[in-house]
């Protein structure tokens, strides 16, 4: 399986989001971090692979072009999660999971359930699954969320910002559970973040976005050099190790050119 | 400890639909029961198994009660529970499109509009094609109604189904709105005139059993409709991005909604007039009650919507001896605190 973007714009003119994309193919099992400053159509490329918003130039999914596909094969294949935490009403996690499942699916009723008691665990939010939404904190909504997203076991995953509102134990569960399904069911993940730490740590690929366009597709360590640092966010920055030999990134002072 | 046999929460969820059915089922019992009241309460002094064995074979009862049964409060009964379970699911299922609580036929302006087509209706005295004005009111209620409906849904589309927006559109909707019917009464003679105020207070006076039929068809086919479309309502209360990632046609499926919210508001109103707060109230109990699975949601907002407007019926005989009083000025004594009551508790909650 591979994803292949080439000579894509997403957004609308005149300024467009992004202008001219084009990366080499990405394989699947790779976990791939799409970073890059405020306003630079993280968001916006999620939306338009997911279908929300159009395109143009070239998707492919296994050399299918996404948006020729009809709403069934989409939701088959893709799976989005939304920036936006799901609201909090009174349906409880379990109703809101399976929903999502009963819309996209037509199988039987074990098969749904199993999937459901798999994905509860996968994520362990199992004794949440019970409690009404309104009382959930936004993290936890945010991981019922993507609860809703795995349970359909999509080949390809867009997840924007999908630890934006969770602490650092559930930041690190998150993305171990992400990593494990892109490894075990070879799937490929594209995860917009803000939190260049945590794409280091865990993932193959980064993505990393300027104004002016992208600038590299490559493994962390490479994507995040002072050079490129300084280009997507205008800072002064560094990649440096810690004593455990993890790369982490440090913003010294903001940069400005010329 | 978490690790237990397999499919273990969907027995845990077991528990939940089992205790929703019993409610469901509790709830239908209770309209019953405050049907056979409504029918029973009144001067003539008949009790309630009696009007339970006259239904089931007229010729228990005297011929007197008879008449009075059958022929008097029988069709008032019939109709204060369709209309209000049409105003309960009409309620429900624009809360749900709309993403609004505050959101029901009534405090949109929806029920105005009908208002304002009844009285066109009434004023220019209408009869078209052979068509009675009997049905002509009704039908013009609801063609006003429709497009107060649309004006909400552009109105959401171009600024977003915000909460205030919504709301604050549906009142300035309602003052105009009742602004032109205000316009009609003025101009209409005093017959005309007779009939738009009698409408706007809500009275179940003019019901008749072929009337209530009629609504309970529209209800049951509305319902049986909403049937096809539960897993997409429940899917929508996660979110409307959640929602489209998940291949649901969100702007078809408002659109076909607020399409059947006209259709049981304009139905339910044309016979009986302007009648407020149970589409506002009903989902709300069911919400409390039930949670927002739409399986379980949409039926029990109709029916709390048909059990409180079989109670209010019941209150609108008891509140006046002798006095039967039009069944929308209590719905409204009893629905204004409870909104004002929502209002404060979102305004606590900060915002939505």
């Amino acid at each position: 399986m591979s994803l292949h973007l080439s000579q894509l714009k997403v957004g609308y003119r005149p300024s467009r989001a992004i202008q001219n994309l084009n990366l080499p193919s990405i394989a699947s099992g790779c976990l791939v971090a799409v970073v890059g400053p405020n306003a630079v159509g993280k968001s916006t490329l999620m939306k338009s692979l997911a279908g929300l918003l159009p395109y143009w130039g070239k998707a492919l999914l296994d050399d299918v072009e996404l948006s020729t596909l009809t709403p069934t094969q989409r939701i088959q294949r893709l799976g989005y999660l939304p920036q936006t935490l799901p609201q909090a009403t009174s349906l409880v996690p379990y109703e809101f999971v399976s929903s999502a499942l009963r819309v996209s699916e037509n199988s039987s009723k074990a098969n749904l359930d199993a999937a459901l008691e798999w994905v509860f665990d996968r994520l362990g939010i199992r004794a949440l699954a019970m409690k009404p939404m309104t009382q959930l904190s936004g993290g936890q909504r945010q991981l019922v969320g993507l609860a809703q997203v795995l349970v359909r076991q999509p080949r390809l995953l867009l997840l924007d910002e999908p630890t934006s509102a969770l602490d650092l134990h559930w930041q690190l569960s998150v993305l171990e559970a992400v990593k494990s399904d892109t490894k075990t069911r070879h799937t490929i993940a594209l995860m917009a973040s803000h939190d260049l730490n945590l794409a280091l740590r865990f993932c193959d690929q980064v993505l990393l976005l300027s104004p002016t366009g992208a600038l590299a597709l490559a493994p962390p360590a490479e994507a995040l050099t002072p050079e490129y640092l300084k280009m997507a966010y205008g800072v002064n920055g560094r990649l440096e190790y810690c004593s455990k030999g993890y790369p982490f990134v440090i913003a010294d002072t903001t940069w400005r050119s010329g | 400890m978490t690790s237990l046999a397999s499919n273990r929460l969907a027995a845990e969820y077991r528990t939940f639909i089992v205790n929703r059915v019993l409610w469901l089922f509790g709830l239908s019992l209770a309209v019953v029961l405050s049907f056979l009241t409504d029918i029973a309460s009144g001067p003539a002094n008949i009790g309630i198994l009696e009007v339970l064995s006259g239904l089931i074979n007229p010729d228990f009862l005297d011929p007197l009660q008879r008449i009075i049964v059958w022929e008097v409060r029988l069709p008032y009964a019939l109709m204060a529970i369709v209309v209000g379970a049409a105003l309960g699911l009409a309620g429900a299922e624009m809360q749900t499109v709309l993403n609004n609580p505050l959101a029901s036929p009534f405090t949109l302006g929806i029920g105005s509009a009908a208002t304002l087509g009844a009285s066109l209706a009434i004023v220019l005295d209408l009869s078209w094609f052979g068509i009675s004005h009997d049905y002509l009111m009704p039908i013009s209620a609801f063609l006003f109604a429709c497009g107060a409906s649309f004006l909400i849904l552009l109105l959401a589309r171009f600024f977003g189904a915000n909460v205030q927006t919504v709301i604050l559109f549906g009142i300035a909707l309602m003052f105009g709105l009742n602004a032109v019917v205000g316009l009609f009464q003025y101009a209409a003679d005093a017959e005309a005139l007779q009939q738009i105020v009698f409408w706007t207070m809500g009275s179940l006076a003019r019901a008749d059993v072929s009337k209530a039929t009629l609504v309970a068809v529209v209800v049951l086919l509305c319902f049986s409709w909403s049937l096809t479309q539960l897993w997409s309502l429940t899917t929508l209360r996660s979110g409307e991005e959640q929602a489209l990632s998940l291949g649901i046609a969100v702007s078809r499926l408002r659109l076909v909604v607020l399409m059947r919210v006209s259709l049981l508001t304009a139905s339910a109103l044309a016979f009986v007039g302007e009648i407020g707060f149970i589409g506002l109230v009903a989902p709300h109990i069911a919400r409390m009650i039930l949670g927002e699975d739409h399986r379980f949601f949409l039926p029990g907002s109709l029916l709390s919507g048909a059990l409180l407007m079989s109670l209010a019926s019941i209150l609108s005989r008891m509140m006046l001896e002798g006095v039967i009083m039009p069944v929308g000025i209590v719905t409204a004594l009893v629905g204004i605190p409870f909104f004002i009551f929502l209002i404060i508790r979102r305004g606590r909650e900060g915002g939505l």
